[in-house]
């Protein structure tokens, strides 16, 4: 697996807060992308939405499990907003706390319709906090995926960090 | 269908000896198989040169759960939450201020085996807590169960230091459990 797991980039968001994130010009060398975000905003809540659009389009649906430290429920991510992916920490969640989120796109240089899958959980020192499990359909480009846009309902706070990995299948 | 050793193959244009395999982004650092019975497994002197950290768990006990803890830090500096399910139904729960985070959900016998991957985000920067997510699984041929679970290590300091406990230390782990420690690198420059 280890000769097969390669890194594209990395954004890290510094002393200013940022409204989104982008990946652009990914190249079409791997059969996967892996995502894996440390994540925090400003927004005055425990939690912030993650908002993830492919090629600059609006993705079509996604199906959410998930778990708030009390109940658990299965929503459509419809009621979220098109594009929302998963939960982050948001402002009034532990101080210095980020999310942990892994999205993975298998067969991304297809001209298909992208599935998704989504695991991510952030954490919070209380009995509330939150973790989803989220299955996507993105958005049907007629080419690959290209570009990655990361957004949310407020900025991304200093520290905030995404890192794009290409997965090979084989080398 | 043939196979060709993977020294042989190489990954980028400006590889091309044997040996000269770029070996991604993904290294392994340590492997613990237990050969006898042990209460706890421990991963010392971790270096700060990756990214994160991904722990993957086979384990094989008697004991029902284990927990995790960082740079010997057992005090109440943790929380945790998790989202369960044993197929009939889904249950959830949490707890703040705990002295370590639930890990991997066991077999309760040394014949069902668990498996877990935990990640570690960030797990050196010494400007966030760190948080843990991981999937677990466990089946006992007609029953069994999954856990999605979540927990944060309140304390900024790099983790040096990751300890496997099985049932508070009380209950042990057997002869067969395998234990990897990964590396993932910074992506990019």
């Amino acid at each position: 697996m280890a000769y097969t797991y390669s890194k594209i980039a990395t954004y890290t968001v510094g002393s200013t807060s940022v409204p989104s994130i982008d990946f652009v010009n990914i190249t079409q060398t791997y059969t996967d992308l892996l995502i894996k975000i440390s994540a925090r905003t400003v927004r005055s809540a425990v939690e912030d939405g993650l908002y993830m659009t492919i090629n600059g389009q609006t993705s079509t649906g996604f199906r959410d499990l998930e778990g708030n430290g009390s109940t658990a429920s299965s929503v459509s991510t419809s009621s979220y907003g098109n594009n929302w992916v998963t939960r982050i920490n948001g402002g009034t969640s532990t101080s210095t706390s980020f999310s942990n989120v892994d999205i993975y796109i298998p067969n991304y240089t297809s001209s298909n319709i992208k599935a998704i899958s989504v695991d991510g959980v952030m954490e919070n020192n209380a009995t509330t906090s939150y973790m989803n499990l989220v299955a996507a359909l993105g958005a049907i480009p007629s080419t690959g995926i290209t570009s990655l846009s990361f957004g949310c309902n407020a900025n991304f706070v200093e520290h905030t960090t995404f890192h794009l990995y290409g997965i090979k299948a084989e080398i | 269908m043939s196979v060709t050793s993977l020294k042989y193959k190489t990954k980028l244009g400006t590889l091309a000896a044997p040996g000269d395999v770029d070996p991604g982004a993904m290294i392994p650092i340590a492997t613990t198989l237990l050969a006898t019975t042990a209460s706890t497994i421990t991963f010392s002197n971790i270096t700060r040169e990756y990214e994160h950290l991904q722990i993957r768990l086979l384990g094989v006990s008697g004991a029902t759960y284990s927990e995790i803890a960082f740079n010997s830090d057992f005090g109440a500096n943790y929380s945790w939450h998790q989202l369960q399910t044993d197929a009939t139904t889904i249950t959830v729960g949490g707890g703040a201020s705990a002295n370590q985070i639930y890990a991997a959900q066991l077999g309760s016998s040394t014949s069902v085996p668990s498996i877990t991957i935990i990640d570690i985000l960030d797990y050196s920067n010494t400007s966030k807590n760190k948080t843990v997510k991981l999937l677990n699984a466990v089946d006992a041929n007609g029953s069994g169960f999954i856990y999605f679970r979540s927990g944060a290590w309140m304390n900024t300091n790099a983790i040096s230091t990751i300890r496997i406990a099985a049932q508070g230390s009380t209950g042990t782990f057997a002869s067969g459990t395998h234990v990897a420690l990964y590396g993932i690198k910074r992506a990019g420059a």
